[in-house]
Order: structure tokens, then sequence, then C-alpha cells
């Protein structure tokens, strides 16, 4: 077991003392600030265009009766949702790329098999450290997220926004750990090293991009700015019993959606946040059992990702070669 | 020999060598999957939403209430909207897998030292190099036009003129993603970590995707890769407005969209979209700096300081 942590600590120090720590990091907090600042910007412009219409209808001497927007502070991390759904996945493969490839370039995975250290405890020690590293990364980002919702957004945080925050945290850690595993895998696999890196980027490129991205161009409801069926003006039912006629073209839509891991991170997130506005009132007791199949697979993933990875060195043996 | 034919070996050379790397072959046949796919997507949406709109007609009748016109801007090569989508993504990444394979290859093989003791100048071989990333990128093109064309003749939609416009939108294509081919070539040159290159290319990609249209039009990250999407109300907002004056004009992924919009003549998700001549510019522009960036980190390189193998 101490061999485990001696080696998970090397890795977490190794990917500290990199320059990729410094530039993934930079590189995070600014994306996550314009996001923030954009989210924000919006939301004030949709209350100053809401005082507009208050102060017009007033001055006509109607009584309003439009609804105020509400501010849920969480629903201003669409963005930086979004940016753990591509960026945190890059970040993912990265770390499994340089986890195998610096001992393969180094031979120094050599001499640590001469002490008495299992393939396990190696497998385990980078999977921990590289995992440590994602979850301090992120709890960084969680703070900035904290300090600029409460300074500069002017929102006021309970208990249970903190405890969405934490869920976001280990949860992404996760996801992006996920895409770490495929890339370590792949890593291993193959013995050119760029080969390792195209191969784990064109299962990003179609499990994180494309996929998502079809489900979301057939929907019928996406096809017109704003909403189709608000365009037609059909409300919710009435849209239910339109599309009850299309209910394979929905069941292929959805399918093909089921598929990605990217979009059920997404659906999970956007459910702990309240971006689907459904989740805003609800506990979030409520909203994580409404959301359970989209935890199960992500957590699903991460085990599949750790098994494939054991199973699959346990039987080489050109470990490191 | 001259100077031009020089380049053109060290061109062939990088051709073949780029075509031995078996992984790209995924990435290729990811583009050309989604080149066909786009066409079937496209007109299989659009059948399904004429269907829906029917459906929803005959709901707002049973109900007394009038049904508004079918809302949906369709058009004939409206069916390749998603292929600008797959342009900005697949296409991009592609480029950038090829600039960063033409740029590496030289210290990957540990031949710097060897090429530079050659009678060949660098300007010959970086013009190679950047002949090759065009030549390569030029076929690519080529042939999801002419998977374009096809479709179009499956669809019934091919004409005289869409395949005039579907070869400009091609050839705009062309041009954007060559800036990614050389960008990534740049970093290839600069970096003698090869996993560095890769990742300094993707960041950029990263911010000409996702960041500066967010910046600009105030588009999540993944709303941008749909072609379709809610209307903005930036230009309402002075704060918005003024962060989209100043980062409208570098983001180039949103004038490769708008332009090519407008070429194909569907609706266009941009806001503030412009003329066609300023998107025009602005990506040529976008190529050409990313010429200069690649020019100058390849003077940068010093056989001498190169190890015989990576």
């Amino acid at each position: 077991m101490n061999s485990l942590f001696i080696i998970a600590r090397k890795e977490l120090v190794d990917i500290l003392r990199s320059r990729i720590f410094a530039l993934t990091l930079t590189l995070l907090i600014v994306l996550i600030l314009i996001s923030l600042f954009i989210s924000e910007a919006v939301f004030r412009d949709q209350v100053s265009q809401y005082n507009s219409s208050l102060e017009l209808l007033r001055s006509l001497g109607k009584t309003p009766v439009i609804e105020a927007p509400k501010l849920y502070p969480l629903n201003l991390l669409r963005g930086v949702v979004d940016y753990i759904e591509i960026f945190g996945a890059i970040l993912g493969i990265f770390l499994g790329y340089i986890s195998v490839f610096k001992e393969k370039n180094t031979n120094a995975i050599k001499l640590i098999l001469t002490r008495p250290v299992t393939k396990l405890q190696i497998i385990l020690g980078k999977i921990l450290g590289n995992f440590t590293f994602v979850f301090v990364l992120l709890s960084l980002i969680a703070v900035v997220i904290f300090a600029s919702l409460t300074w500069f957004s002017g929102a006021t945080l309970n208990g249970i926004d903190a405890l969405k925050i934490f869920l976001f945290v280990v949860t992404s850690s996760v996801y992006i750990l996920i895409f770490y595993t495929i890339s370590f895998f792949f890593s291993f696999n193959q013995k050119i090293a760029t080969n390792a890196l195209i191969i784990s980027f064109s299962i990003w490129l179609v499990f994180a991009l494309i996929i998502p991205q079809i489900g979301d161009t057939m929907d019928p409801d996406n096809q017109v700015p704003g909403g189709f069926f608000k365009s037609m003006g059909l409300n919710k039912d009435q849209e239910y019993r339109v599309m009850d006629n299309f209910a394979n073209f929905e069941f292929v839509r959805t399918g093909v959606e089921q598929l990605s891991l990217t979009k059920h991170y997404e659906r999970a997130m956007f459910g702990v946040f309240g971006i689907k506005t459904q989740y805003n009132d609800m506990s979030l007791k409520q909203v994580l059992i409404e959301k359970q199949i989209d935890f199960y697979v992500i957590f699903g993933f991460i085990i599949a990702g750790f098994l494939l990875n054991i199973i699959y060195l346990r039987r080489t043996h050109h470990f490191f070669e | 020999m001259q100077s031009s034919n020089l380049s053109v070996v060290v061109a062939k050379n990088e051709i073949v060598l780029l075509f031995r790397e078996r992984t790209l072959y995924i990435l290729l046949g990811i583009f050309f999957v989604m080149a066909v796919l786009s066409t079937i997507i496209g007109w299989s949406t659009q059948h399904t939403i004429t269907n829906v709109y029917d459906a929803a007609v005959a709901e707002l009748w049973a109900v007394g209430q009038s049904a508004p016109p079918f809302p949906v801007n369709s058009t004939p090569l409206g069916i390749m909207t998603n292929m600008i989508i797959y342009n900005v993504l697949i296409g991009t990444l592609l480029a950038i897998v090829l600039g960063y394979f033409i740029g590496i290859h030289d210290r990957m093989y540990g031949v710097v030292k060897l090429l530079f003791s050659r009678p060949v100048s660098p300007r010959q071989i970086f013009l190679g190099k950047v002949f090759a990333v065009i030549v390569v990128l030029f076929s690519i093109t080529a042939l999801a036009l002419l998977v374009s064309t096809v479709s179009l003749f499956v669809f019934g939609v091919f004409s005289g003129s869409a395949l005039i416009s579907v070869a400009l939108f091609y050839g705009l294509s062309l041009l954007y993603m060559v800036g990614f081919a050389l960008l990534a070539m740049a970093f290839a040159f600069a970096f003698k970590n090869s996993t560095s290159a890769m990742l300094y290319a993707l960041f950029i990609w990263m911010i000409i995707t996702f960041a500066l249209p967010e910046l600009s039009s105030a588009l999540f990250p993944t709303s941008s890769l749909n072609p379709i999407l809610p209307p903005s109300d930036l230009i309402n907002s002075p704060t918005l407005a003024l962060v989209h004056s100043i980062s409208y004009p570098f983001s180039v992924s949103e004038h490769y969209k708008s332009l090519s919009s407008s070429i194909l003549g569907v609706s266009t998700n941009v806001v503030g979209a412009g003329s066609g001549i300023y998107d025009l510019l602005v990506v040529g522009l976008w190529s050409l700096l990313a010429s200069i960036l690649a020019f100058r980190f390849f003077t940068l390189v010093k056989p001498s300081n190169e190890s015989t193998y990576e």
C-alpha cells in the first residue's frame, strides 16, 4: 500500500512541476472567467430589458403582468460545464499519454520494476496521482467560481450550492479520469507515441463532440432560433402530443445521444446546477434521483476504464517496453 | 536542381511519410463518414420537420387555433448546413494533425542535421512543407466535394449553381483549414517536446472554435456547434455589444461560418454577420498569419541543437 502512495505522490509532483499544469490551469481559469462574465452580462441584460418593459407599461398606465427574471447563480455555470466537457476531456487524454510516455522515454520503469512493487500498484498509483491532480485543479476552479459568483456577481451561495459545486468537482474529476484511462490504455498499446494520442483524440472527437452535435441538430425544436414549438405557439402538452407521432425518429435521436458519455455528464451537471429550468426548484436529492442513470453511466465508464487497463496490463508481458 | 524542384522533392517526401502514418486514416475516415452523414442528417431533419409542422398545424386546428406559416428557413443546400460545423470541428483537427506530422517528421526521424547538410536551402524546405500541407488538404477537400456532389444528386437538389456554391464552400474551407495546419506546423518547429507542440495547437484551436464565439456572440461552447441557435440579444446590451465589437474581428471561426452560410444560402447564427468580403479577408489573414508564424519558427530551428532522434 505504501508503494502505491509513493508512486501516486511521484506522479502528482511530476505533473505539478511540469509546464502543462501551469498552462492548463491558466487556460481553464481564463475560459471559465470569460464564460462567467458573458453569462452574467446576459442575465444583467435580461434584467435591464425587464425593467425597461416594466417602465413602459407603467407609463402607459397598464398593470405589468410579466414575470421578473430570476437569478439562480449556478445557472451561470453552463459555460463552465461546457468547457469541462471539451477541454477537461483533452486534459485527461494528455495526462494519460504523458503518464505512460515519460516512463517509456526515460526507461525509469525498468528501475522501478527492480524494486518490490507490483504492476497493479504502479497502475493504481498512477491513476491515484492523476485523480488527485485533477481533483486539486478542479477544486481551485471551484474556488474561482465561488469567489467570482459572490464577489463580482453579488450572488449569495448557501450550503446546498456549495454541495452542488463539490458534486461538480467530484463528477468532473471522474469524467476527466475516464479519458485518462482511455489514453492510458492506448499509450501502452501503441509503440509510436503520437498514435496513442491521435486514437484517443479520435474517440474524444466522436463521443464528446460529434454524437452530441448530431443529437442536437436532429432535434425538431432546434430547427428554429428560439425553438420550433414556441414559434408555432404550442404549449408543452401540445408539443408532446405532436411528438408522439414521431416516436421512432425521437427514439433514434435520443438513442444516438445516449451513446455519448459527454451527453450523460452534461445532463447530470445541467440537472445539478438547474441549467435545465425544470430542476431549479427541485431539491438536490430529487435531482440526483432524476439523474441517477447519467451518474451510473459516468461511474460505470470509470470502472470499465480501470478494469480494462488492469486486465490488459496484467496479461501483457511487454510492460512499459 | 532548380529551387522550385527541390521544394517539390521535399513536398513529395513529406506526403509519402504522411500517408505512412496509419492513425491519420482514422481522422480521415471520420471526416469522410461525416461528409456523407451530414447530408443524410440534413435531409432527414428537413423531411421530419416538415412532417412535424403538418402535425402541429393539425393540433392547432383541432383546438380552433390558426397556424403560423412554416417557420423553418428551408433551402435546397440546407442539407449541407452540418458540413459547416464538421469542417470547424473535424476538418480543422485533421488539419492540425497533418500540419503537426509534417512539422515534426524531421525531428521524429532524427534527420534535421542530415537535411540541413544537403544542398537545399531552409527556404526550399519550408516551401516544400507548406506545399505538402496545401496539396494534401486540397485533395481532402476535393474528395469531400465529390462526396457532397453525389449526395446532392441522391437527394435531388443537384444543379449547376448548387455545384458552384458547394465548390466555393469547400474552397473557403480549404483556406480556413490551411491556417490550422500551418499553426500546428509552427508549433512543431517551435517545441522540442512533441506533446507541447500538439497541446499548444489544440489550445489555439479551442480558443478560436469555442472561446472567441462565446465572447463575440455570447454563445455557449457547445451551442456554437449547433447550426441553428437561440436568438442572441447581445446587441441590446452595451457591455456585450462592446465585447462583440472588440472580439468579433478576431473570431475567425465565426467569419468562416458566416461566409459559408452565405455561400450555401442557408441562415446563419452569427451575430452581426457582415459582408462576405470582410469575412473572406479575416479568414485569408488568419492563414497568412499562420504561415508567417510557421516560417518564423522554422527559421529558429538550429540543426546544431537537434538530437539525432527525439
